[in-house]
């Protein structure tokens, strides 16, 4: 049980093209600064026709899986909100895609946005159990927003795919076992009852998160079993972010819990600039990072300069609507940040093609129609010259028909 | 605990979360959203009243609640309990 387990290699797929949000807010009459100030997305991420939680999972995977041997790989779990079928998992047709061989188990989880970490969870187990066999777990977590169009929820949409190797070498992430704790109610605060539809009430969803928050540390400080310093014994804090600026209240509450008096607001304000906004800078390219926000947050916290050292502790803090929430920690390792930096996540996040805010709504309005429909083939000249310039010859793994329901994919 | 003394603390931490309420006087019979709260303004005000106030109340039952009256009567059922 003394094994070390945890993220060996990651990488995150911020989709081919964007919106900027302050013109999306001066389109519909809001004051931009004020948009970007609340919610802290500058941009958020568009998937054109060709793309769905299977390519944007699958292409999240490849980078990872460049110089890993398919055949150390014993375990793909793939946590959604927005999978393309009841039955079928998209871990199967990611195992296609990506030519994993035959002798793994593979599965899909959910559990709103917990389905990433509900993902990694038995990854985890498994790995730290020893029955794995020597063999690796390939992780992913892929997610994408329905339409919005024209409501207040329009500012806090994505989408993105994070995928990472769980394994005895954990050399991005050591993930601290005995400490996790665990929050869960039944409550109906966002959801998806049918493929087309998610819906919500925004203050129930933000009141629920903050109970898991507070409901979840309280239940990691008894595991713990010491007292915590909140401020002092992690050196970076990561939240699950449905939008950047929920980590601010999330922030805010955990530093005063059980304080006798409250941290000031400037005092606050400055510990989240320090400690939590390097998380942030990932997501605030993508908007609503859903089950892989942990990841997004881990991996924009790595993609910085901000100080960190080998044998540093972070929080992580996942949510699901639903609910459940998980608090637990992680060391950070020799190599985190080298490895992370090498996968050069903005850089390719820089080549994405920005839209504009009248393709915006034909894309939602478009992608709309596309779900659940049993025929069709996607535009690969919907934006003029974006398959040519972003796709062809890349080798990203694009949905090329859906006939009878049949998906196929292939590799551009 | 009188609902006095609960509206007297929400009011207080209402001033002291938003901008520009130094010199007002909180009615109860209005929203928070009367008084320029957005969402994550609510949640920390009924955060700092309820450790102020020694109550704990699931914040789902928050969120139907119309006005400071409201949110105090049932942070009376909780301090009652």
């Amino acid at each position: 049980m003394n094994r070390k387990v945890g993220i060996e290699k990651i990488n995150i797929y911020g989709t081919s093209m964007i919106l900027d949000q302050k013109k999306l807010a001066v389109a519909r009459g809001l004051d931009p600064e004020k948009v970007v100030s609340d919610f802290l997305i500058d941009t958020r991420s568009l998937n054109p026709p060709w793309e769905d939680t299977v390519t944007m999972g699958a292409n999240a995977a490849k980078k990872v899986m460049e110089g890993i041997d398919p055949a150390d790989i014993g375990m793909l779990i793939v946590g959604t909100e927005g999978s393309v079928d009841f039955g079928k998992p998209i871990s199967t047709n990611i195992m296609g895609a990506l030519g994993l061989h035959n002798n793994i188990r593979n599965y899909e989880t959910k559990h709103a946005c917990y389905s990433g970490v509900a993902a990694m969870d038995p990854a985890l187990s498994w790995v730290a159990s020893g029955h794995n066999h020597g063999k690796k777990a390939l992780v992913i977590a892929t997610d994408f927003s329905r339409e919005h169009l024209n409501t207040k929820e329009e500012f806090v949409m994505g989408g993105t795919a994070a995928a990472f190797i769980i394994s005895d070498n954990p050399e991005v992430l050591e993930i601290e076992m005995d400490k996790r704790g665990n929050w869960s109610t039944d409550i109906y605060d966002t959801f998806r009852p049918t493929a087309h539809a998610e819906v919500g009430n925004n203050e129930v969803s933000l009141y629920s998160y903050m109970d898991a928050l507070e409901g979840s540390y309280a239940d990691y400080c008894d595991k713990v079993g010491e007292k915590i310093d909140y401020k002092k014994d992690f050196r970076y804090n990561l939240y699950h972010t449905p939008f950047p600026g929920i980590a601010f209240q999330a922030h805010r509450t955990l530093l005063n819990l059980n304080r006798e008096e409250r941290f000031k607001k400037k005092e606050i304000q400055a510990d989240f600039e320090e400690r939590v906004m390097p998380g942030l800078q990932l997501s605030r390219r993508i908007g609503s990072t859903y089950g892989c926000s942990n990841f997004v947050g881990l991996a924009a916290l790595l993609s910085t300069d901000a100080p960190i050292d080998e044998g540093d502790r972070i929080s992580l803090f996942a949510y699901g609507s639903g609910a459940i929430g998980e608090f637990y920690s992680g060391i950070i390792q020799k190599n985190s940040r080298e490895i992370v930096k090498s996968m050069k996540l903005h850089e390719v996040f820089d080549q994405r093609r920005e839209c504009s805010v009248e393709e915006y709504e034909m894309l939602e309005k478009l992608r709309n129609t596309l779900i659940e429909n049993p025929n069709f083939k996607p535009d690969f000249d919907l934006f003029g010259d974006h398959y040519k310039n972003h796709y062809e010859g890349k080798g990203l793994l694009v949905l090329k028909e859906v006939k009878d329901h049949y998906r196929t994919y292939e590799w551009s | 605990m009188t609902k006095e003394k609960i509206i007297e603390v929400i009011s207080k931490n209402i001033i002291e979360n938003l901008d520009d309420l130094e010199n007002e006087t909180i009615d109860p019979k209005k929203s928070m959203k009367d008084y320029g709260a957005n969402s994550l303004d609510m949640i920390e005000v009924v955060s700092c009243s309820m450790r102020e106030l020694n109550i704990k109340v699931p914040r789902a039952e928050l969120a139907d609640i119309e006005d400071i009256e409201q949110l105090a009567d049932k942070f009376m059922e909780h301090a009652e309990a």
